[in-house]
């Protein structure tokens, strides 16, 4: 029994050891990893990741060596233990040595590693400070159940759920909340921060090259906590000033640029609906605040806030019964004849 | 009572005294300290089972991306639920009730000192318990997170809530009154001669515990009575329109959060520091080492709430002093670690199924400690916060550093618990299944996180490469569960058919060891003397300084059930406690609460008429039965060196009073914390003029000092004639005047024209005169027992102790009463 348990128990450190390492190198699909830093906030909290990985690593592997050779260790026929020991004799247990070596192994040696830790860690908290200064755009992002509303003041630009930013500078989020507390998760660009009621928190991103990075909302909001994502999509400064100044458009000038019969109407039965309730298209007398701005909905890359590609099918089942896909959103579904449906989203993807 | 002189008559009496109700009865009127922790073991091991199944729902969804396996709304209950009940009804219910089993056998007492609060407190968790989950019968289950955050659990969620909030208020008043039960059973109930220095560490921890308990556990109490009357009356304590704060909540949150953490791993830590000395023969190194580690780790655990709150946007300078005390703290287990190793290569471990969980534990614990030490950094949280990296690095610390220790504690004091022996193969086959299983689940949980999965997301798309490391965490959970099948057949095959248990299976160290398993109803026929650490392996002490209380306790005393009380320090016998027999009583008052809490859910207010006199009877039949039990006790034989009714902190009263006076000024000064904070947070403080009645709050301060001063006047007990006059005098001033003092708080709360749903300064002021309002009705009471106790009794000692623990309730009554005026018209001004 007892030899059979150590052996088991060897194999279990050994083929445990080897899943550890195996794991920390499998190659995942890296859409949205902490271990793929692409901005300079990310990099810095990556850079800190390896060396307390490292370190930790050797702790565990020190420590758990120890108690094997604790429990393994060869024991003498003549060693004492406390039935064999007068009541006079003094137990080891007790003695100076193993007090000191359980201070400095167990608090001493720790304490500098932890310092040492504390330290860096401290440093790369001010290197990625919200409160630096910034030399790119101002982006208000307002959190709702469950969207993400976004405001370039600067530009007069409102968008959802995509967020676009130039290369090179550091661009300023100011994050606030319409309802509950939500939190603004971009993993290859930067840790979290939360979206408060009644409370504005800052943070910005920076990225070197032109992509399209995931994110998420990272705390519990509601029912589809879930299913809220968003886009950061950086571009090159110039391709930047060109999407805010097709996104300064309002939407009628674009229908006068491609006027055609099924677009007209599909605008009458857009504003002749509840649609206009809660949703904007500038220009136009919709001006509802609920939902998501649609001046440019045609523009963005997914609807939904990040779930469905943005295409005509994927469109029309939102349409129609948006609590299917998302359920308890606050977009009633709507019982369009599929003729008037088709008219509507040619209008709608007629607003680039 | 006849005595007899022979001494198999006395061992007859003193049998027939602690002999108590089988069957049925027992379960409702057994109040004993092994009854009580058994039932608190047995529903709180329901309560893990439910809990568990809950988590492999969550797994069978999360095995697939896209999965519609579960709704999002059955997937939300179901992480509510499961967070909740795993930490307010298993984790610390359960430790509770192994400690209320083992804590007397361990300090060589007969119970615990107030067995019929204990078992008050039990049936209160239970009926906590089945409050929070009739919320399936009205399809209102709790939706919002174990950790509740407002403002989605305050405007954004319906009646599930309320389940929440007030089936684990009563759960959490339990678990306060648990702490206060065992503290004081450390401080004074030890066995004779064992000093500080030879406590158990067991005994050590739970002392710990406690105080992080009472000073931990109070601030949620507050904290969700504050949410359910925002949710009720409409206060503004979260409403940051008008002056409240969403902030507030997760500051009091996790004030209790964190330490909470702890309440749960020290008491798994205190386990295997029995285990591994028990089980490699050898007694635990650097034992002063280890009690530094823990008491400090007591202390700290108190200032690190805010690494919970390293996203919420708070300065830089605040997160990294969080991040330094959050990282030292682990130098605290690191302690424990290394002197745990040190033991095992002193003695000669044996692998018994304790040891394999002991060992399991150490290095799940030390992977765990070292992913908290990670955390602990402020920018490399903002990353991993709310990911499955933290779910596995709690999983890791909570199911490592907690249940590990409980199933090998359980293994370790099976025999004690039922008398009966478990299959040790089933038992290392349940481990392995439930090592393996936990390692499969939660290590790719790191990388989970890492991978960018939030927590608390019902679904995954498929392009985040984490489809593999989700479906292995599945597999994993089920082979955990594989194991919990297999532990839990195993000892519920033994409770009922198993083979009997020998007395001492471990030759353990420990003075448990030295009774039979299972314990008689009394423990210990003849209380034991300690005179070492290491009781169970070295000579009782034959020291005549403890002729007496040997002789004394030595079967006997055969009048009534008593067991003796030490010094805190040197443990020196100094007085007894007599211990109550069975009764009903302690079940009525919770039973009321809960009528009163299900008509708050039913919103059906004659229910809750019906539930507060329920609950005013039963308190007021226990008092009654208490004191009529009390008119009996003095014996001849022990009452002239161990009296019963000794003045000060020579009796259990007087430490019970002490801790309940503790407990009721940090809820008020939780509530006075909160109204500042809303105060100096406000971006605009909705405050124009304060109460501002000082002549009135003034007259309140005076007559609770009156009243504080005229029951410390009625604590003596001297033999003249004109004591009970002197009683009755104390008891009429205090009494007037505690009743003069409630009648002006009513005032003040009424007629100061504050409306709680105005803004926060008026929700602020609103709430804590209401909280006096209560606060005067306690001290009341307290009065009204030292009246009972006056007129029940011929004796001047019982009013006097009475009226001793009287002045305490209104002494801690005028020092809130303090903190309110104080916070409610002083520092207001000061602020402005």
């Amino acid at each position: 029994m007892r030899t059979a348990t150590r052996a088991t128990a060897a194999w279990f450190f050994v083929v445990g050891g080897a899943l550890l390492l195996g794991g920390c190198t499998v190659d995942p699909n890296e859409q949205q990893s902490i271990l793929a830093p692409r901005g300079e906030r990310a990099e810095a909290v990556d850079g800190l990741w390896q060396l307390m990985l490292v370190l930790g690593t050797a702790v565990w592997v020190i420590v758990t060596a120890a108690l094997i050779v604790a429990v393994l260790r060869r024991r003498r026929k003549d060693d004492q233990d406390h039935s064999s020991r007068g009541p006079d004799d003094p137990d080891p247990a007790d003695g100076r040595r193993p007090f000191w070596l359980i201070a400095a192994a167990g608090a001493l040696v720790p304490a500098v590693v932890i310092a040492l830790l504390t330290a860096v860690s401290a440093t790369v908290l001010r290197d990625i400070d919200p409160e630096q200064e910034t030399d790119g755009p101002v982006v208000e992002v307002i959190a709702h159940q469950y969207w993400w509303e976004v405001h370039y003041p600067d530009y007069e630009v409102t968008t959802a759920n995509e967020i676009h930013i130039p290369t090179g500078v550091k661009v300023r989020l100011e994050l606030g909340s319409a309802d509950v507390i939500h939190s603004f998760w971009v993993p290859e660009l930067s840790g979290k921060v939360d979206t408060i009621p009644g409370r504005t928190n800052a943070l910005w991103l920076s990225t070197d090259e032109p992509g399209t990075y995931w994110g998420q909302c990272a705390e519990f909001c509601g029912l589809d906590h879930a299913l809220m994502r968003m886009l950061v999509i950086s571009h090159s400064p110039a391709e930047f000033d060109g999407w805010i100044a097709a996104q300064q458009e309002p939407a009628p000038r674009l229908l006068e640029a491609n006027p055609t019969e099924s677009v007209e109407r599909g605008q009458q039965i857009f504003m002749s609906s509840s649609c206009v309730y809660c949703h904007t298209i500038e220009g136009t007398a919709a001006q509802g605040e609920v939902g998501p701005d649609l001046t440019h909905i045609a523009s963005r890359e997914t609807l939904a806030a990040g779930i469905l590609p943005n295409d005509r099918g994927n469109l029309a089942g939102w349409i129609l019964d948006p609590q299917s896909i998302k359920p308890g959103n606050q977009m009633p579904g709507t019982d369009l004849d599929g003729e008037d449906l088709q008219y509507l989203l040619d209008y709608l993807e007629s607003l680039e | 009572m006849t005595t007899d002189t022979t001494a198999i008559g006395r061992a007859r009496d003193f049998e027939e005294l602690w002999t108590n109700p089988r069957g049925l009865r027992k379960l409702f009127t057994a109040v004993q300290h092994k009854d009580v922790g058994i039932r608190y073991m047995v529903t709180a091991f329901v309560f893990f089972l439910v809990g568990g199944v809950q988590a492999l729902f969550m797994r069978v969804q999360l095995a697939r991306p896209d999965n519609d396996f579960l709704g999002p709304e059955t997937y939300n209950e179901l992480f509510t639920m499961h967070g909740s009940t795993m930490m307010f009804l298993f984790a610390v219910p359960f430790l509770e009730g192994l400690a209320n089993y083992l804590l007397p056998l361990m300090i060589g007492a007969r119970d615990l000192p107030f067995p019929r609060a204990n078992a008050f407190n039990y049936w209160c968790y239970l009926i906590g318990g089945i409050i929070l989950y009739s919320s399936y019968l009205f399809a209102l289950v709790p939706d919002t997170g174990w950790f509740a955050y407002v403002p989605l659990s305050r405007d954004f969620t319906d009646h599930a809530m309320d389940f929440w909030l007030t089936g684990l208020t009563l759960a959490e008043i339990s678990a306060v009154g648990a702490a206060i039960e065992l503290a004081v059973a450390i401080l004074v109930m030890r066995a004779p001669g064992m000093s500080l220095n030879r406590m158990p560490i067991f005994a050590w921890t739970m002392l710990a515990v406690a105080f992080m308990i009472i000073v931990a556990f109070i601030p949620l109490i507050v904290a969700s009575t504050l949410l359910e009357l925002d949710r009720t009356v409409g206060t503004a304590f979260f409403d940051d329109s008008i002056g409240g704060n969403p902030l507030l909540w997760q500051h009091l949150f996790w004030i209790f959060g964190h330490p909470e953490v702890y309440v749960m791993f020290l008491p798994g830590a205190a386990i295997i520091s029995h285990v591994v000395p028990a089980h490699s023969q050898q007694k635990l190194a650097a034992y002063p080492l280890v009690v530094i580690a823990l008491a400090s780790t007591a202390v700290m655990s108190l200032g690190l709430w805010v690494h919970h709150m390293y996203t919420v946007g708070l300065p830089s300078i605040t997160m990294s002093f969080f991040t330094a005390a959050s990282m030292s703290i682990t130098l605290a287990s690191g302690l424990q670690v290394f002197a745990w190793i040190v033991t095992l290569w002193l003695g000669k471990p044996r692998f018994t199924v304790p040891m394999l969980y002991a060992l399991g534990f150490i290095v799940t614990f030390v992977a765990g400690g070292i992913t908290g030490v990670m955390v602990a950094s402020t920018a490399f949280d903002q990353q991993v916060h709310d990911t499955y990296f933290v779910v596995a690095h709690f999983h890791y610390v909570l199911i490592g550093g907690m249940l590990f220790p409980i199933f090998a504690g359980l293994h370790h004091w099976w025999g004690m618990l039922t008398g009966r022996r478990y299959s040790e193969r089933a038992g290392v086959v349940a481990f392995w299944l439930i090592f393996v299983g936990f390692h499969t689940t939660f290590f790719p949980m790191h990388l989970t996180g890492l991978w960018g999965m939030p927590r608390r997301v019902f679904t995954y798309p498929t392009g985040l490469g984490i489809d593999t490391v989700n479906l292995l965490s599945t597999v994993g959970a089920f082979v955990i569960a594989a194991g919990v099948v297999v532990l839990t057949v195993n000892l519920a095959h033994s409770a009922f058919r198993g083979r009997p248990a020998v007395d001492d299976p471990w030759q353990g160290d420990s003075l448990e060891w030295t009774t039979s398993s299972p314990p008689p109803s009394e423990n210990w026929p003849a209380v034991p003397i300690v005179a070492s650490r290491t009781p169970a392996w070295d000579e009782e002490d034959d020291d005549p300084r403890y002729d007496r209380v040997r002789t004394v306790f030595d079967h006997g005393p055969t009048a009534v059930r008593a067991t003796p009380l030490t010094t805190p320090i040197a443990a020196d016998p100094d007085a007894a406690v007599h211990l109550p027999g069975p009764t009903f009583w302690p079940i009525v008052p919770p039973v009321g609460l809960g009528l009163v809490a299900a008509a708050l859910l039913t919103e059906w207010y004659i229910l809750a008429a019906v539930g507060l006199a329920m609950a005013l009877v039963g308190f007021g039949g226990w008092a009654w039965s208490n004191e009529s039990g009390e008119r009996r006790h003095l014996h001849p034989e022990s009452a002239a060196e161990f009296e019963f009714e000794r003045s000060g902190p020579h009796a259990i009263g007087w430490w019970g009073a002490t801790f309940t006076a503790a407990t009721l000024v940090v809820g008020v000064s939780t509530l006075a914390f909160s109204a500042l904070y809303l105060q100096v947070n406000a971006p605009v403080w909705p405050f124009e003029e304060t109460v501002g009645r000082p002549l009135l709050f003034g007259g309140i301060a005076l007559l609770l000092i009156l009243a504080t001063a005229a029951s410390w006047w009625g604590r003596t007990s001297s033999r003249g004639s004109g004591q009970k006059h002197r009683h009755l005098l104390s008891i009429a001033v205090a009494g007037a005047a505690g009743a003069a003092a409630l009648a002006l708080v009513v005032v003040a709360w009424t007629t100061s024209g504050l409306d709680p749903a105005d803004d926060a300064y008026q929700s602020s002021a609103w709430v804590l005169l209401a909280a006096q309002t209560v606060l005067a009705v306690v001290g009341l009471s307290a009065t009204g027992l030292v009246l009972l106790g006056r007129l029940r009794h011929e004796r001047h000692s019982r009013a006097a102790i009475l009226s001793e623990y009287a002045a305490l309730l209104w002494g801690a009554v005028a020092v809130c009463w303090v903190i309110t005026w104080v916070t409610t018209d002083l520092l207001p001004l000061a602020v402005i």
